[in-house]
């Protein structure tokens, strides 16, 4: 089929770190059309459920939506707000506990402070009826990054980061809204065609820092040569690369989560 | 390379406050209305808030911090309250848990339409102002000295304990360089302990913030503290930065002449030790 995509998508937490400590998050539509990596900031108490939150919400609403929200600033900041608000009913700063009692004043200070995270979000078309044609969209706020491969090099990454933008900290989408105006208008919105070769990957920002690296310096390319155009890693081989790049010091020890997707089918099952 | 061990809970660190609680903290503090004693409480008060913040996970806090506090004046002890008085070292999640009180206090904050309200928030308090008797430093830092000594033997691969030390005058018990030299050197593998600390003024007086010599600095007690105080490390010289002071490579963690702002900012660089796991 024309338009059917394959993806593969990983996530390990920082090394030291148990599973249910990884504030990285990605979540996939049913279709493959829409997906979201976020990437939850250590300083908010609440960065993990917030990173959660958003992906799971940009990628279980409608194709038309994430297409939407994906091409206008209008559209996102509409949705971003609305994510806000869905996150504040549900925790309430004011709230009691469960028996009436107030809650403890820390409790409150950390639902009051949320979370705070980076997302991509980002939506594949479907091929008109007799085209191969499949357009991709997202937007990208935060250093979370999307690469888009083409014959093995890199077209386009988003956002266009250097190893000097990846030291400074992001401006992040907060769960509580504050500061999200300057996150709105820093928020870069792309589109572009992919074509049946090319690939995507969406990495948070540990791995695509080691990404624009391999891309421009001598690193070990093995692996960038998998993801950008042969058979993207196995889980196994994701987290053999990781310990070893950690190890090297070429990989910063951070929650690291890698989404491949590609229009051939992967190999190895994926 | 030292001051780069993660702060997590397996490796948790250390801040350590000495307030001096002498008679004359009763005076007004320079550029303020308020008694040094009740500015100094409400600002380490308000630091223990937002460190157990910064530690929570969820709806826990988690501990990624012990805290020493030791008061001196009329007595040299323990300064928590509440339950914890007379405690040496409390785990973050256990102060955070048993404030001495939690008080009612106004806050303003942004209305939304430009302007500002005024709002009620709770405001969790652990030590209470005290201004009495003499300046016992020496036995200041000697009590600091035990305590961080325990802590760092037993916390080998930790980020080292941070000590932050404010005074408004002169010891009374003796010259302290020799208690503090010693407080200086207790190590852990990641480097040896930091010392901050500040004289708050009373009389104004052009403050010197974050010197890298004693030159300048007005006679031989602010030279002594300029001595007996750490360089900061590149971490919290990127802290002091961020929050607009100006830093040199070689800055030490020591302000003479201390307004209100130089001691939020103190307090806010010197428990920003590194990142959190």
């Amino acid at each position: 089929m024309a338009g059917q995509l394959h993806i593969r998508a990983f996530t390990v937490p920082k090394a030291g770190n148990r599973h249910d400590e990884n504030e990285d998050a990605f979540a996939i539509s049913d279709d493959s059309r829409v997906i979201a990596l976020t990437d939850g900031a250590t300083e908010g108490p609440f960065s993990r459920e917030w990173a959660t939150a958003l992906a799971t919400r940009f990628a279980s609403g409608s194709q038309e939506g994430a297409a939407t929200i994906a091409q206008s600033r209008e559209a996102f900041a509409e949705w971003l707000a609305g994510s806000v608000d869905a996150w504040m009913a549900a925790r309430p700063a004011t709230a009691n506990g469960p028996a009436g009692e107030p809650l403890p004043w820390y409790v409150q200070r950390a639902r009051e402070r949320g979370g705070f995270a980076t997302l991509i979000g980002l939506y594949l078309s479907d091929p008109a009826l007799g085209s191969n044609e499949v357009e991709w969209s997202a937007i990208a706020s935060g250093d979370s990054c999307l690469f888009h491969f083409r014959g093995g090099q890199v077209r386009l990454m988003v956002p266009r980061y250097t190893a000097i933008d990846f030291l400074q900290s992001p401006v992040l989408l907060s769960s509580n809204g504050i500061g999200n105006r300057e996150a709105l208008e820093r928020a870069i919105f792309a589109t572009d065609a992919l074509e049946s070769e090319d690939r995507l990957v969406l990495a948070t920002d540990a791995l695509a820092a080691w990404i624009a690296a391999a891309v421009t310096e001598a690193q070990p390319r093995e692996i960038l040569a998998a993801l950008s155009c042969g058979d993207p890693p196995s889980e196994q081989d994701f987290l053999d690369f990781v310990e070893h790049e950690r190890g090297e010091g070429r990989l910063r020890n951070d929650d690291t989560t890698l989404v491949v997707v590609s229009r051939v089918p992967l190999a190895g099952g994926g | 390379m030292a001051y780069t061990a993660e702060i997590s809970r397996a490796n948790p660190s250390c801040i350590c406050f000495i307030l001096d609680q002498s008679g004359s903290m009763a005076d007004q503090i320079a550029g303020g209305e308020r008694r040094k004693c009740d500015f100094l409480a409400d600002a380490v008060n308000r630091i223990l808030e937002n460190i157990s913040v910064r530690c929570a996970k969820g709806e826990e806090v988690r501990d990624y911090f012990d805290i020493i506090s030791i008061g001196y004046g009329a007595t040299v002890a323990s300064a928590f309250g509440g339950t914890l008085t007379g405690r040496d070292v409390v785990s973050i999640s256990e102060l955070a848990n048993t404030p001495a009180r939690i008080e009612q206090r106004a806050k303003k904050a942004d209305d939304g339409a430009g302007g500002l309200v005024e709002q009620q928030v709770r405001f969790p308090v652990w030590i209470d102002a005290a201004a009495n008797n003499a300046t016992p430093m020496c036995a200041a830092f000697s009590a600091a000295l035990t305590s961080v000594e325990s802590w760092a033997a037993a916390h080998r691969t930790s980020f080292p304990p941070v000590v932050i030390h404010f005074t408004d005058g002169e010891s009374t018990d003796g010259d302290p360089s020799e208690v503090a030299r010693r407080l200086m050197s207790v190590s852990t593998d990641d480097g040896p302990a930091l010392l901050f600390n500040a004289h708050i003024s009373a009389r104004g007086g052009a403050p010197v913030v974050f010197p890298s010599s004693a030159q300048g600095l007005p006679d031989q007690f602010a030279s002594m503290l300029f001595d007996l105080s750490s360089p900061l490390p590149p971490n919290m010289a990127r802290e002091a930065a961020n929050l607009g002071f100006s830093v040199s490579e070689s800055s030490r963690g020591f302000v003479y002449n201390a307004q209100a702002e130089h001691i939020v900012g103190l307090l806010e660089i010197g428990t920003r030790p590194a990142n959190l796991r």
